[in-house]
């Protein structure tokens, strides 16, 4: 059944797997004893999922290239956020493993999902990380939470549940249970299984309701605004691309009706894209705002697919999803831990009982700015490259004739201009003088700790991704410049504003000074 | 060949000499004892798969519920009364399902259903009489007319010795004419509650004491299935008998989630669930029977059957700690449990992720194979039905499951209520239930072992990152909240 190539494989992939989780999961029951340790068992292990993806692309061979760039995703916002929730959970309820030990499982669920190689892999680690995100989001226990988490579970999970097994229906009536289930992808994609209209609307609408796509998205800013501020900050930044991931594996394997998909995803996405770029405008709750935009651009993200599909599989369309989607999930995720900073500081998160909050936390304006120049697409973060690459791409696109691109276009450029509104009213929380400081506020130094490397990953990897995922031409080239002249110029400004001292003048009313 | 009786005659002396004991740990010792004897007739060769596949089950679900009873009967009616008819109660069922031959089973089954009686009506009062009656005189009847005829028509092929003392698969096979058929399965059609005869159930089970009803539920029902097994190897059943039972089965499936909806009492809504899962377990094993080559069904029905022996064990003990909290069973009066009972609430839902289905538990793999059996089939319209019941039970317990989650982790304002507290003995027996109910899981691969049950066993073991943050979510988190509520709100500066 199970070929002996494809067990040697798979042991090797289990093996290493096995380490990164056992190192994950002992750093995380540690966490309350052994504070160091723990810290830093952590923070190998996440580096050990971003180690897996050059090993296994020079080594292994175990993966398909689609896994990368989740994985890379998933190893570099775990870094940080896995110290961010020891803090935040710390000061929150006293104890860090309540919080922390749920987390650090749902992301190596994740991780398993993501390094899936074989059909049922996929469609087990999928139903596993449903539940444990169920169960993330329902933590607070109160009612609201509950009825977030049931939203979340029918909506969201069961749908995807209902894809999941059409999937396995379709393949196993080519081949037969038996082998639908240990088969390798590739050796699935080899079977040309190809099905009709109907069969591709219930093949993607999992995925449509786990990417909150429009008449099944109003489940997703209850579930992230309920959920822990560390929790959503995965969800967002990781979760969220399991719709990416799973309409990309679904691609790989069996043949679509192409255009039927490519209505769905451009029609939804288009329209979730400008829905949730308003709404997030009206928002008064950061983490409502926040779980909006999370929405709009999963939108954009889908309907890019769509526009991926329609172009005849266009890899530069891909290249630009991937930097698009690790862009939005880092900045996000960033944004995401700095409003649990809110939280924890304010214990409130309405935008207009803020606006004092850069006078107590120093670490927390910068991450805010630095978060939201990358949301925005502002050069020298990983933002600017996101967007670059796609509005590049959907461009050559619409001029290799492609009509359908123009409102993804569109789209992308209303998200961005929205963008800006919401972006500065989030800024406000920290900038806006709405209300005046109660006074000084100590905030827990691991919250500043990882809040300054999650900046730093936004701006680091703004300088090597597009070198990873796109090679070395001349856009990546210019992307980089750019980005590099930006990092300079924010660390000249940085400087000054750092080293020069306020000259206070005395009220000079004319006349001869005194 | 006189082995069984002798150590059915000593489990019974066990029991019942040493109920008087002061000590509960002798007391449980010598129970776990009795109880465990019959493996030495499994030893010995005697008892064939069937019954050892039925003894795994029902040999932890008695000691537990013995156990849980040692406790209930002195906290409820101050005497060991029930304890001893509770234990008498397990024996007879245990020696019932090990007995090699057909006089061990058909003495054991009445001896049950008499000590049955006695358990349903002994709260005392019309309504414990009336239930208790109709349980004893339908059951008990119907199965000794099954067990006669099976008798009479098995006499007309050999001599009435050796039916009765030969071992079960020494018995001549006959083929028996409609008539005879009726009257052959018409007992264990009642026992396992099917439609036209299920009227005895909710009374029964809602009357008699919670570890009675633990029994009855988990394990007295699947009596009739084992039977109906047994019969299906000394009678041939022509097709038509096996379409009744699935069309029987898809008839009481039905109509026992459907009746569960509407019940506002604790118990009986899972007596009600009862009635629908034993439709479900027919079909399966009409199913089983009209294609017996197909092993994925035989496991399924197997898996079914330890699935809700356990879950329904440990939900009937986990409405016995309710009463005993609460001091009432309708559901819409009672919440926020978890702030006295904290491990029974966890016992709660583990049984809860059994009976919806959700990895790892049993419940998840009995599901899975259900529908990797029926598909085994291909797609026709008997598969289809199934397939079609299957999800409609699923989506019952998922109401029913959320229904009883809402007692135990729901509360409304305040949450100091005028209930009692209890020991720690009853929560730890329900929560060892529930954990058996995850166990359970992974005993099917060695049931019988393919590709499927292999990748199954695996979904399984990584689903226990599932049950880890369970755990934490519920029992450290939300407990932890529900808990701090009326003292202090969470300090959110450090």
């Amino acid at each position: 059944m199970l070929g002996d190539a494809n067990v040697s494989e798979l042991l090797y992939k289990y093996l290493y797997l096995a380490v990164t989780i056992v190192v994950i999961l002992s750093g995380s029951i540690t966490v309350d004893y052994y504070q160091r340790t723990s810290r830093f068992l952590r923070i190998l292990g996440y580096a050990l999922i971003v180690l897996f993806i050059p090993l296994d692309a020079l080594f292994m061979g175990i993966l398909s290239a689609l896994s990368y760039p989740f994985l890379l995703l998933l190893g570099i916002i775990g870094l940080f956020v896995t110290l961010y929730c020891e803090g935040y959970s710390r000061v929150l309820l006293g104890l860090a493993r309540t919080l922390q030990l749920p987390l650090d499982i749902f992301m190596i669920s994740l991780l398993l999902l993501y390094s899936s190689s074989i059909l049922i892999e996929f469609v087990m680690f999928w139903i596993i990380t449903e539940l444990i995100g169920f169960m993330i989001i329902l933590s607070e226990g109160t009612r609201r939470a509950w009825n977030a988490a049931i939203q979340y579970l029918v909506v969201g999970a069961l749908t995807a549940d209902f894809s999941l097994f059409t999937l396995l229906a379709v393949i196993s009536y080519n081949v037969g249970l038996d082998k639908a289930l240990v088969y390798t992808f590739s050796e699935l994609a080899s079977l040309n299984i190809g099905v009709g209209a109907v069969l591709t609307i219930l093949l993607s609408i999992g995925f449509i309701a786990k990417a909150a796509l429009v008449p099944l998205h109003f489940w997703l800013p209850d579930a992230y605004t309920l959920a822990p501020s560390p929790a959503s900050a995965i969800l967002s930044g990781v979760m969220e691309k399991m719709s990416i991931y799973g309409i990309l594996r679904i691609l790989g394997i069996i043949h679509l009706d192409e255009l039927v998909l490519v209505y769905i995803l451009v029609g939804l996405g288009v329209t979730t894209a400008i829905y949730a770029a308003a709404q997030a405008l009206i928002q008064r709750d950061i983490k409502r705002l926040l779980s909006y935009s999370t929405m709009a651009y999963s939108g954009i993200l889908m309907s890019m697919i769509g526009v991926y599909v329609y172009a005849g599989f266009m890899q530069e369309i891909l290249q630009a999803v991937y930097a698009l989607m690790i862009a939005h999930g880092l900045s996000k995720s960033l944004l995401f831990v700095n409003a649990g900073s809110i939280e924890l500081l304010a214990n409130t998160r309405d935008i207009y009982d803020l606006g004092y909050l850069s006078r107590i936390d120093e670490v927390g304006s910068q991450t805010i700015t630095i978060g939201v120049m990358s949301l925005l697409g502002v050069p020298s973060t990983i933002g600017f490259v996101g967007k670059t690459i796609a509005i590049i791409a959907l461009v050559k696109a619409s001029l290799m004739g492609k009509i359908f691109v123009i409102p993804v276009l569109i789209a992308l450029i209303f998200l961005s201009a929205s963008g800006i509104i919401y972006g500065l009213k989030y800024l406000s929380t920290y900038y806006g003088g709405y209300r005046t400081s109660p006074g000084k506020v100590l905030k827990y130094y691991l919250l500043n700790v990882s809040e300054k490397t999650g900046v730093l990953f936004n701006i680091v990897l703004g300088i090597i991704v597009p070198l990873l995922f796109m090679g070395f031409n001349t856009v990546t080239v210019v992307v980089m410049l750019i980005n590099v002249i930006g990092i300079l110029g924010i660390f000249l400004t940085y400087m000054i504003l750092k080293h020069s001292t306020t000259r206070i003048e005395e009220p000079w009313l004319g006349g001869a000074r005194p | 060949m006189l082995a069984p009786y002798l150590l059915a005659l000593l489990s019974f002396m066990l029991v019942s000499c040493f109920s008087k004991s002061t000590s509960l740990l002798l007391r449980v010792i010598i129970k776990v004892i009795a109880f465990l004897l019959p493996i030495a007739l499994l030893i010995g060769g005697a008892v064939d798969n069937i019954s050892s596949y039925f003894l795994l089950l029902v040999i932890p679900v008695s000691i537990i519920t013995s156990i849980y009873a040692s406790w209930y009967s002195n906290h409820k009616y101050n005497s060991t009364r029930l304890e001893v008819l509770i234990d008498l109660f397990n024996v007879s069922i245990i020696y019932t399902f090990a007995s090699p031959n057909l006089l061990g089973f058909i003495t054991l089954w009445t001896i049950s259903e008499v000590l049955g009686f006695l358990l349903v009506a002994f709260e005392g009062g019309p309504d414990a009489f009336r239930a208790g009656y109709r349980f004893f005189f339908l059951k008990a009847a119907t199965f000794e007319l099954s067990a006669l005829t099976l008798v009479a028509v098995l006499s007309t092929k050999a001599s009435i010795d050796s039916i009765l003392l030969s071992s079960f698969r020494e018995l001549p096979s006959i083929i028996v004419s409609p008539f005879y058929m009726v009257l052959l399965i018409i007992g264990y059609i009642t026992t396992a509650a099917l439609v036209p005869l299920h009227f005895w159930l909710p009374h029964a089970h809602s009357t008699a004491p919670a570890p009675a009803s633990a029994i009855l539920s988990g394990i007295t029902i699947k009596m009739g299935f084992y039977a109906l097994l047994r019969i299906n190897d000394i009678v041939i059943f022509e097709p038509w008998v096996k379409y009744m039972l699935f069309i029987m089965g898809s008839i009481t499936c039905v109509y026992g989630f459907l009746m569960l909806l509407g019940q506002q009492d604790y118990k009986r809504m899972l007596a009600y669930s009862t009635i629908g899962n034993s439709g479900l377990i027919t079909i399966l094993l009409s199913m089983y029977l009209l294609e017996p080559s197909n092993v994925y069904m035989y496991l399924a029905l197997l898996a079914n059957i330890y699935a809700h022996g356990l879950y329904k064990a440990s939900l009937f003990l986990n409405a016995g700690t309710v009463e005993a909290v609460a001091h009432t069973r309708l559901m819409n009066k009672v919440n926020g449990l978890v702030a006295y009972v904290p491990i029974s609430s966890l016992a709660s839902l583990f049984s809860v992720l059994s009976v919806i289905g959700i990895p790892p538990t049993i419940g998840f793999i009995a599901k899975l194979l259900s529908i990797i059996g029926v598909l085994q089939y291909g797609l026709n319209y008997l598969s289809i039905v199934v397939l079609l019941l299957i999800g409609y039970s699923i989506l019952v317990s998922l109401i029913y499951g959320v229904k009883i989650l809402r007692i135990h982790w729901e509360t409304d304002e305040k949450i100091d209520k005028n209930y009692s507290r209890l020991g720690n003995l009853p929560q730890f027996v329900e929560i060892t239930v529930a954990i058996l109910s995850i166990a359970y899981g992974y005993v099917i691969p060695v049931l019988a072992y393919t590709d499927i049950v292999f990748v199954l066993t695996l979904v399984n073991l990584f689903s226990l990152l599932i049950i880890v943050v369970l755990v934490y979510t519920f029992y450290f988190n939300i407990r932890l909240r529900i808990m701090k509520r009326g003292v202090t709100r969470v300090a959110w500066r450090c």
